[in-house]
């Protein structure tokens, strides 16, 4: 049985787990990133900027999510990202897996000096898209970095969009137009797709924390992969996060596992375990559930563990748990990989990618499908 | 809109925890297996021990300043974390970056270099009450319910460099060792006492070195409960703690809070330097005002009622003031006895031979009794919920016992004072909401049917009119 828990508030946890798409975002912005170092020299006086004291404003103590003004940028925040995780299938009923990050940190609070020249970089953004296609066993992914300066990226209140070079989300600008539109290129692929929320955002709420964010954990997604003139019709559930404030920054002595599944019964679920990269210390993890109703409960007290071995990507040291059991608030789930290969080469690698599910959800059996990020296990 | 709880209840938590070990040596017990007396008290006058001298001034200048809590969160990983600072909650006195940190909170510069931040004394020891905030009175709305391991390893996730690691490693080290230990079932009570004997358990006595794993046997997981004293007290009081286990130089039973980061000899040695500054200062202060009008001759009944009937214990007031320094057996005061029994059955003296074998051990005694001190009254009116372990809300119940609720849980958003009943607002809860109270919402109940929350006990008042009942509540507002 299901444990009576009703409680609307979501676990403190869930925003460090909310975050990580963020902190595996910024990981790329470490000095040792051979094409961000030499091909914008500045990137590392943006970092040294990461550990300033800049004056930007605190985030409002008494915040509440208000869509969809939320939807577009917070400009005072030190820093803001948005992630789409799909899980789709094309025709055929093989599994597509897409996730696409864009991130903006600013250097300087807006207005906190007038602008050199319209070239100055006020902000780095980052964008990152991956994609695990099963037809072609194929795991592929994609970073870019801007400066942002002259609109080249970033958001455009005026149209709803949110780009970095031809990369694209566009988010809702009023009540009436729901839906969320995304698309973006991973190598000779292009993907289209059509976001329609299917549950209520779920908000951070008001507070003294970090940063503030929502989520909407189920949105179904309609749309189409183009790859060498063939297009493939594919649908299936996707998940936006949203978070902006200050953000854990790159690197760190802290691993974070994150996971995010689609369930068969209608719920969501993520659950993020940290822990130390010194393997001192205890693991801590953080979650919640999202019910087909859309009520959301902690997962705090949940189990988040490696089984069986590791893998160890070609020519590499890490070792990657791809295999995990998630055990709490009635929930019993293994989860295995969809394709082994899935290390993305970003500046900082990490695992990212497609992941399925099986167990049971209190009596009763359930499958899944799902993203896991394993961030921190390379560090340049 | 549903929502997502902030994180900052969480990260308060982890540095609470930090700091929960300033509340220090909450207490225990007794005569070893053998059934000696040695490590134990007798019923009765507790004898007065001389302190050694101190400045009150530099007290408190130390006691906002000095970092005697020696590990913490880096800085800058600290100031992402707490992005905002109340006004309300900054002191006077205060030093460089300590100025613009909250009063809970001490930073330092540590050996590597690396500016860290700890929760101080304040933590336990400081508190808001009709606005003010008064420095010596308990905190009593305080959550030890969270894992603090989680919040310690979440907190990494700001620290950045070598230095920054090494330094939060040690603290997270330190929270990680000590977190099974200081989980409360109920958010407000304290469990100072269990996070002392959890320490101990880690450190040598005789070099103070941190052991990875345990080196004598660890306290058990529950804490008993325990409300924070006001530190006014401590000017009357010839022991410290409920059960007076605290003899002999107060001012290192204070320092037992320093443990949480200690790893030698020597480091204890220079927080001795001021620690009876600290103390000095702690035994200046003086119980705050009641801060609302007092119907002086319905007070003056009061005060005839309670020289009659409560004076024995608790001493007289007023221009010629007296406190008898009075332990009273279980049997008498009947207040619930688990905290006491657990002090004096013998399973916890291995810790009394801790402190014992320790640096500490050459000037304190730990000498727990089987009953609890009657404490003096000063400014009781602030110091709410009552009894050692907080069970009861106000004194309006406390003198009646019949009405003291079973179930009961303080009224929030906000809480609220009220003046006549000289406690926080609350509400009592029957049997089977609590039986339908999510686990959340469970912590914030206080459940008087758990080992050691028991309510019962210090009858006294029942003998009262209510008539005289009014009168000596107005009475006590005097005090």
């Amino acid at each position: 049985m299901m444990r009576s828990r009703t409680r609307l508030i979501l676990a403190a946890a869930a925003l460090p787990a909310l975050a990580l798409a963020t902190v595996a975002a910024w990981s790329a912005l470490r000095p040792a990133s051979e094409q961000a170092a030499s091909a914008e020299p500045d990137w590392g006086d943006a970092l040294a900027a990461l550990r300033s004291d800049a004056a930007f404003e605190p985030l409002p103590p008494d915040w509440n999510l208000s869509l969809p003004a939320d939807h577009g940028a917070h400009p005072a925040a030190r820093a803001e990202s948005w992630a789409v995780t799909a899980h789709l299938t094309d025709e055929t009923g093989s599994a597509v897996g897409i996730q696409v990050v864009l991130s903006r940190y600013a250097l300087s609070p807006p207005g906190a000096e007038p602008e050199a020249s319209p070239w100055t970089p006020r902000a780095l953004h980052r964008g990152h898209v991956t994609l695990t296609d099963a037809a072609r066993g194929a795991a592929e992914e994609e970073e870019r970095f801007s400066r942002g300066a002259l609109g080249a990226a970033g958001h455009d209140p005026a149209t709803g969009a949110l780009a970095l070079d031809h990369w694209r989300l566009d988010l809702p600008r009023s009540d009436e137009e729901a839906t969320l539109s995304l698309s973006a290129t991973v190598g000779a692929t292009a993907v289209a797709l059509r976001l329609e929320p299917v549950k209520t955002p779920l908000g951070t709420g008001p507070g003294a924390g970090p940063f503030r964010g929502y989520a909407v954990t189920r949105m179904q997604a309609v749309g189409t992969v183009e790859r060498d003139g063939v297009v493939r019709e594919v649908s299936g559930p996707a998940w936006l996060d949203h978070l902006w404030g200050d953000l854990p920054p790159p690197g760190g002595p802290v691993v974070w596992d994150r996971l995010q599944l689609h369930l068969s019964d209608g719920s969501e679920v993520s659950a993020t375990r940290q822990r130390r990269r010194d393997g001192g210390g205890s693991p801590a993890v953080d979650g919640f559930v999202v019910t087909p109703d859309g009520e959301a409960r902690s997962l705090d007290a949940a189990r988040m563990t490696a089984v069986g071995s590791a893998w160890t990507p070609p020519g590499g040291t890490a070792d990657y748990p791809l295999d995990w059991r998630l055990e709490g608030d009635g929930l019993d789930l293994r989860v295995t990989p969809a394709e082994t290969a899935q290390r993305r080469a970003f500046a900082e690698p990490v695992w990212s990618g497609l992941v399925r599910a099986e167990g049971r959800a209190g009596d009763a059996p359930v499958s899944g499908v799902g993203t896991l990020n394993l961030t921190g296990y390379e560090t340049p | 809109m549903r929502r997502l709880r902030p994180n900052g209840r969480r990260f308060a938590g982890a540095l609470l925890l930090t700091l929960a070990a300033a509340a220090t040596a909450g207490c225990d017990d007794e005569t070893d297996e053998a059934g000696s007396d040695r490590f134990r008290s007798e019923i009765g006058v507790v004898p007065d021990t001389p302190q050694r001298p101190g400045d009150p001034a530099a007290g408190y200048d130390a006691l906002v300043n000095a970092p005697y809590v020696g590990c913490g969160l880096p800085y800058d990983a600290w100031r992402r974390l707490n992005p905002e600072t109340d006004p309300a909650d900054l002191l006077p006195g205060r030093r460089g970056r300590n100025a613009e940190l909250p009063y809970a909170a001490t930073a330092h510069v540590n050996a590597d270099g690396v500016e860290v931040v700890s929760s101080n004394c304040l933590v336990c020891h400081a508190a808001r009450v009709e606005g003010e905030l008064i420095v010596g009175l308990g905190a009593e709305f305080l959550d030890f319910t969270e894992d603090a391991r989680r919040a310690a390893t979440s907190a990494g996730a700001y620290v950045r460099g070598e230095a920054e690691t090494a330094a939060w490693r040690h603290w997270a080290d330190r929270i990680d060792g000590v977190a099974p230990y200081i989980r409360t079932s109920t958010v407000g009570v304290n469990p100072a006492t269990n996070l002392t004997w959890a320490l101990m358990s880690r450190l040598d006595p005789e070099t103070l070195e941190w052991s990875e794993a345990p080196l004598i046997d660890p306290p058990p997981t529950e804490p008993l409960p325990v409300s924070v004293p006001p530190w006014w007290r401590m000017s009357k009081k010839n022991a410290m703690f409920y059960t007076t286990i605290g003899r002999g130089d107060h001012a290192r039973f204070m320092m037992l809070a320093s443990l949480l980061c200690v790893d030698s000899v020597e480091e204890v040695e220079a927080i001795d330097e001021y620690g009876p500054d600290i103390r000095a200062y702690i035994a200046s202060l003086e119980a705050p005002a009641y801060p609302h009008p007092i119907d002086a001759a319905l007070a003056e009944e009061g005060r005839a009622v309670f020289e009659k009937g409560c004076s024995g214990c608790h001493g007289t007031y007023g221009e010629t003031p007296s406190y008898p320094n009075e332990l009273i057996s279980l049997d008498k005061v009947g207040t619930d006895p688990e905290y006491a029994l657990a002090a004096t059955d013998g399973l916890r003296d291995r810790f009394y031979e801790w402190v014992a074998e320790s640096w500490f051990g050459s000037t304190v005694e730990t000498a727990p009794a089987a009953g609890y001190i009657a404490p003096p009254l000063d400014g009781i009116w602030a110091t709410a919920p009552y009894l050692h372990n907080g069970s009861v809300p106000d004194i309006a119940v406390l003198l009646d016992s019949e009405r003291r609720p079973r179930f009961w849980r303080h009224l929030r958003g906000p809480r609220e004072y009220d003046p006549e009943t000289l406690g926080w607002r609350y509400e009592r809860l029957e049997a089977d909401e609590v039986e339908a109270a999510s686990p959340e919402e469970r912590t914030r109940i206080y459940d008087t049917t758990r080992l050691g929350y028991g309510a019962g006990g210090h009858r006294f008042g029942d003998l009262l009119s209510e008539a005289q009942r009014r009168a000596l509540i107005e009475y006590l507002k005097t005090l």
